[in-house]
């Protein structure tokens, strides 16, 4: 069955869905590598402003883009109670040998804030382009290092194939969970050999499924003459617009605020 | 009453792009007794909404209680609400996972707790039901034939000894025989007393089998009543993305050339009684007048 929840792609026409995906997987790579470059506060309001800008220029409504951040709650609370106590400083609040410091409260939230704004950005990546497009994008960035022996279009094909198919293989999953608690299967029982004994009824028909994929693929894509990467065209080819002018020249300088922030700072 | 569907609506993905409301107010129910044929173009509901039958989904808004169990309600064991009404997938033989056909089919008995003896007795009479022999018993069955899998998944089912079978386009995919033995097995089942639902493409499978048919069209029931009334209303039936049964569209072809036919046959062997029928009244009115026309119409 096709429905939309391919990856997590969120349909739209925005500025940002627009951008080529290789201007935003290396504008996404600058940003995550000059995120850990910031130390000082004013830099924080440049990458929390680049990340703001970005979140406009993708349409995408800010409760999707803060729902999306659920799976790292833990992560998010883990690094603000973790610096909270153990960084020395002026002491706010104590019990026994803990103690919450100022300083740490301060560190620990600037981290965190740099561990929203990293997977804000990066899921404005993939929530913004199509896993086909990331793919495409990739391959054409990876197609230099080709002479060094990079296999870039099986990689990509191969890429594609698993986005393709996770989906598929997850509906196929959900349906087959659903035949077997027809048949009173229960999945919660006491004892990990138990558990994996209650998971056979699931995973061997998955596992059957997903070769009985693979061959229809393999014909499919015989039948239609597919004999590997080399010499073959695409129906869509990727075009620079005046969009990615726009987009390097923010990234561009967001990096030189980071880097003059840094030098300032000494 | 079996099952009582009340106001029932189901939306997949709530919240999400891609949110979709599959049922919208569908009340429903499934009397002791009877075989229900639900039809309805691709994408109408119809896997939906069997699946609210025995409790793997639960309604968005609305009610389902099946033998007075509310499916929603947490107290309720969905374990007996599922041994009570036994849902057969499309496609079943791909949920086959176990070593030989006697695990297979003594997996849901197992997991409904019964002693050892009582799974034992179940798996074969199951297996006896489907009309399969216990030499099969010991086989993988994935060593098996396309048409024998359906049967064994169809068993692995009925162990579970339900007073309802809910089936899921259960001849998809099979050839003719496989077809026929499988429509034969249900209305057996049906005959010794199971409360049949069968989801459908075929509109002949349904007027042969089904004592009342349900059709879907866009999460909506639009049409419920017995096969020989709703068969009748091609036009709306057409509108819907279906069409009736051949049998019914001849009989009423012919009716609307002037041929003395009742117009109600809905499966095939009614139309080949009501033509001949026809033929034959037609070959007593001739003969009177003589000659050998009498004979040629009857050819
Ligand atoms: N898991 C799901 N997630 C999202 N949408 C779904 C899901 N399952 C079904 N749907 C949608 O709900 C609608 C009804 O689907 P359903 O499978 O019940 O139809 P159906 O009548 O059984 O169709 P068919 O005759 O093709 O089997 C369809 O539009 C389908 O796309
Ligand atoms: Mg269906």
């Amino acid at each position: 069955m096709f429905n939309i929840t391919l990856g997590q792609y969120y349909p739209g026409r925005s500025f940002l869905h627009q951008v080529d995906p290789r201007t935003k997987i290396l504008a996404t790579l600058v940003y995550s590598v000059f995120i850990f470059l910031v130390k000082e506060p004013e830099g924080f309001y440049l990458v929390a402003g680049f990340a703001l800008l970005a979140m406009a220029a993708s349409r995408i409504p800010p409760l999707t883009l803060i729902r999306g951040l659920r799976p790292i709650l833990i992560f998010l609370v883990i690094t603000l109670a973790f610096n909270a106590f153990m960084t020395p400083g002026e002491t706010l609040w104590g019990w026994g040998p803990f103690r919450v410091t100022r300083e740490g409260l301060a560190f620990g939230g600037l981290m965190a804030l740099r561990l929203v704004l990293l997977v804000l950005v990066t899921s404005l990546l993939t929530l913004t382009t199509t896993p086909i497009a990331l793919t495409d994008g990739l391959e054409r960035l990876l197609r230099p290092f080709q002479r060094l022996g990079l296999p870039a279009a099986e990689l990509a094909l191969m890429m594609t194939i698993a986005l393709r198919f996770v989906p598929t293989l997850f509906d196929e999953a959900q349906r087959i969970l659903r035949a077997q608690q027809a048949r009173g299967a229960r999945l919660r029982v006491r004892g990990p050999l138990a558990q994996m004994q209650a998971l056979l009824p699931i995973l061997v028909p998955l596992f059957v499924a997903a070769f009985r994929r693979a061959d229809e693929l393999a014909v499919a894509m015989e039948a239609r003459g597919y004999r590997g990467g080399r010499g073959r065209t695409r129906m869509r080819e990727l075009r620079y617009t005046w969009r990615d002018g726009v987009t390097a020249l923010a990234v561009a300088a967001f990096a030189a605020g980071v880097v003059y922030l840094r030098l300032l700072a000494g | 009453m079996s099952i009582e569907l009340e106001h029932v609506s189901y939306v997949y993905n709530p919240g999400t792009p891609a949110q979709w409301q599959a049922l919208r107010d569908v009340s429903l129910t499934i009397r002791p007794g009877e075989f229900v044929g639900l039809i309805g173009a691709t994408g109408s509901g119809k896997s939906t909404l069997v699946q609210h039958m025995n409790g793997l989904l639960r309604p968005t808004s609305g009610r389902v209680r099946v033998f007075g169990m509310d499916t929603s309600d947490p107290r309720t064991d969905l374990t007996r609400v599922r041994q009570r009404v036994g849902l057969v997938f499309q496609y079943p033989e791909h949920q086959l996972f176990a070593a030989t056909v006697a695990e297979e089919l003594a997996y849901g008995p197992t997991n409904l707790g019964l002693a050892p003896e009582e799974v034992q007795r179940r798996v074969r009479w199951a297996l006896r039901a489907v009309g399969l022999g216990e030499e099969l018993l010991t086989r993988s069955p994935f060593s098996l034939s396309g048409g024998q899998a359906r049967r064994v998944a169809l068993a692995g089912v009925l162990a579970m000894r339900p007073d309802v079978l809910v089936l899921d386009e259960p001849a998809a995919g099979l050839d003719p025989l496989g077809r026929r033995e499988i429509l034969d097995l249900i209305r057996n089942l049906h005959r010794e007393g199971m409360t049949i639902v069968l989801v459908s493409h075929s509109m002949e499978d349904v007027a042969e089998l089904a004592t009342r048919v349900v059709v879907l069209d866009q999460g909506r029931v639009v049409m419920d009543g017995p096969p020989r009334e709703l068969f009748r209303r091609h036009r709306e039936l057409a509108a819907l993305g279906l069409a009736a049964p051949v049998a019914a569209q001849l009989v009423d072809a012919l009716k609307a050339r002037g041929w003395p036919v009742p117009g109600q046959a809905v499966t095939i062997r009614e139309a080949v009684a009501e033509v001949t029928a026809a033929l034959a009244a037609r070959r007593r009115e001739r003969r009177p007048e003589g000659g050998r026309e009498g004979g040629r119409a009857g050819v």
